[in-house]
């Protein structure tokens, strides 16, 4: 085996090893980076903000929804009622779905004052190929911490994208599984989805 | 040494006494509540969402009105101290010792320096809370899967955590207070402070498409958030997704 050889496995070897954590950004940097630039857009518009909810609404579904798979998360929370659906009738109710729990976030994101409110914890172990969560805290003004963890998964094309967010152990999914199912079942998921866009349905948590 | 074997006889008394929640094989997280009693829970559900619009919110709320923010904190800051009698028992019955400090810290300090814990300096220390009581014990003895069950009055529980609220009754300085001075004005300040910090959730829960059931799949999800220590396992994802594939 001559050097050439050697410096060219190596090469390969390298560039083999190399481009995967370099292209494929991890789900801490993602929250970490989204969470920034939301903080940094929240306090650019500080004054157009109060009173304006649509501001608000605007900057959260700007950083948050290319960050998510909704389609994903309307799939797990429609279970067994989703059976039959075509994919353009989930991912309509994924879009109703999401915008109905931004509007309900975005309230609460406007109070938001300083970047240190929110925590974003390194990673642990129990981090797989597939899922991974994303641990982070919110101080409240009391000084309490509420923890707030954002679940990611890798979708086909590689990436990584959160479906589901955990409050104090209390799961999106889970919580509207039990709400939503039985709707779907009993008026359809067409009939869901103009409840969620009409406001008649709320997801809040 | 005794208290090894005094535990050990805690344990198989409790298990023998509640032997078929032990037996309970299904995996929670594929079966999303345990919840065979729904049809009486549902009554008492109704009957307590009764009591609460007619005498408990509006006291909470007059509470509410006329409190002060940073009073209210405090008020909220003092009972929560006073839960430390409970949660060191319980950290001892669970040995978890390093958390036992912590908490003894946090409530020396609070107490001594907080004015009998109105001032939560720990946690501006970075002192960390932990809440512990019997029926968290009793889960982590094993007892983790407990059928829901709704209480008068006191709402959500499970069979398990209605056995752990009447230790619990015995050993918090609230109650020990109540029973040795006939005092019962400071449960009562508890109940309406506690009371007033949920009422952000009313709207919430009234729009909720099954209040029931939004109370008790949050309940039940916090719950298992603190027997794990705020470190549950993931919901089944993958259950979910092959009810809708299957």
């Amino acid at each position: 085996m001559n050097t050439r050889t050697l410096a060219l496995m190596l090469a390969t070897l390298l560039a083999a090893l190399l481009p995967v954590p370099l292209l494929a950004e991890g789900p801490v940097d993602i929250v970490t980076a989204s969470a920034n630039r939301l903080m940094e857009k929240l306090e650019a518009n500080r004054d157009e903000l109060s009173g304006n909810p649509e501001v608000a609404r605007r900057l959260v579904r700007e950083e948050l929804l290319p960050i998510m798979d909704t389609t994903y998360s309307a799939r797990l929370i429609l279970g067994r009622a989703g059976r039959g659906a075509t994919p353009e009738q989930v991912t309509a109710f994924a879009n109703a779905m999401s915008t109905s729990l931004i509007d309900r976030y975005a309230t609460g994101v406007a109070e938001f004052r300083r970047r240190d409110q929110l925590e974003v914890m390194p990673m642990r172990g129990d981090a797989n190929e597939r899922m991974t969560r994303v641990r982070t805290r919110v101080q409240l003004p009391d000084g309490q911490h509420v923890p707030v963890d954002y679940v990611f998964h890798k979708t086909d094309d590689g990436q990584w994208k959160a479906f589901d967010v955990i409050v104090e152990g209390i799961s999106y999914v889970t919580t509207y599984r039990n709400q939503v199912m039985p709707q779907v079942e009993s008026l359809g998921i067409d009939a869901v989805t103009e409840r969620l866009k009409s406001g008649e349905l709320k997801l809040e948590q | 040494m005794r208290s090894v074997i005094f535990r050990r006889c805690l344990v198989v008394a409790l298990c023998g006494l509640v032997a078929a929640g032990c037996a309970g094989t299904q995996n929670r997280h594929t079966d999303p509540v345990n919840d065979p009693w729904e049809g009486y829970n549902r009554k008492m559900h109704a009957f307590n969402m009764g009591v609460d619009k007619a005498v408990l919110r509006p006291l909470a709320k007059g509470y509410d009105t006329i409190t002060p923010d940073p009073l209210q904190r405090g008020i909220g800051n003092f009972f929560r101290n006073l839960g430390y009698p409970v949660t060191a028992l319980n950290q001892v019955f669970q040995g978890k010792f390093g958390a036992l400090g912590e908490s003894t810290d946090r409530f020396i300090k609070n107490t001594v320096f907080g004015l009998f814990g109105f001032f939560d300096v720990a946690t501006a220390t970075g002192i960390p809370f932990h809440d512990e009581d019997f029926g968290q014990t009793m889960a982590g003895w094993g007892w983790e899967d407990s059928r829901y069950f709704v209480l008068p009055i006191f709402g959500p529980s499970t069979v398990r955590d209605t056995l752990g609220r009447s230790v619990y009754g015995t050993v918090h300085p609230l109650n020990i207070y109540a029973r040795e001075e006939h005092e019962y004005w400071p449960i009562a300040v508890d109940v309406v402070q506690f009371r007033a910090q949920l009422l952000f959730r009313d709207e919430q829960v009234a729009a909720a498409y099954d209040p029931y059931v939004f109370i008790r799949d949050a309940w039940l999800q916090r719950r298992e958030f603190l027997i794990y220590d705020g470190q549950p396992p993931e919901p089944d994802y993958d259950a979910y997704l092959q009810e809708l594939e299957e």
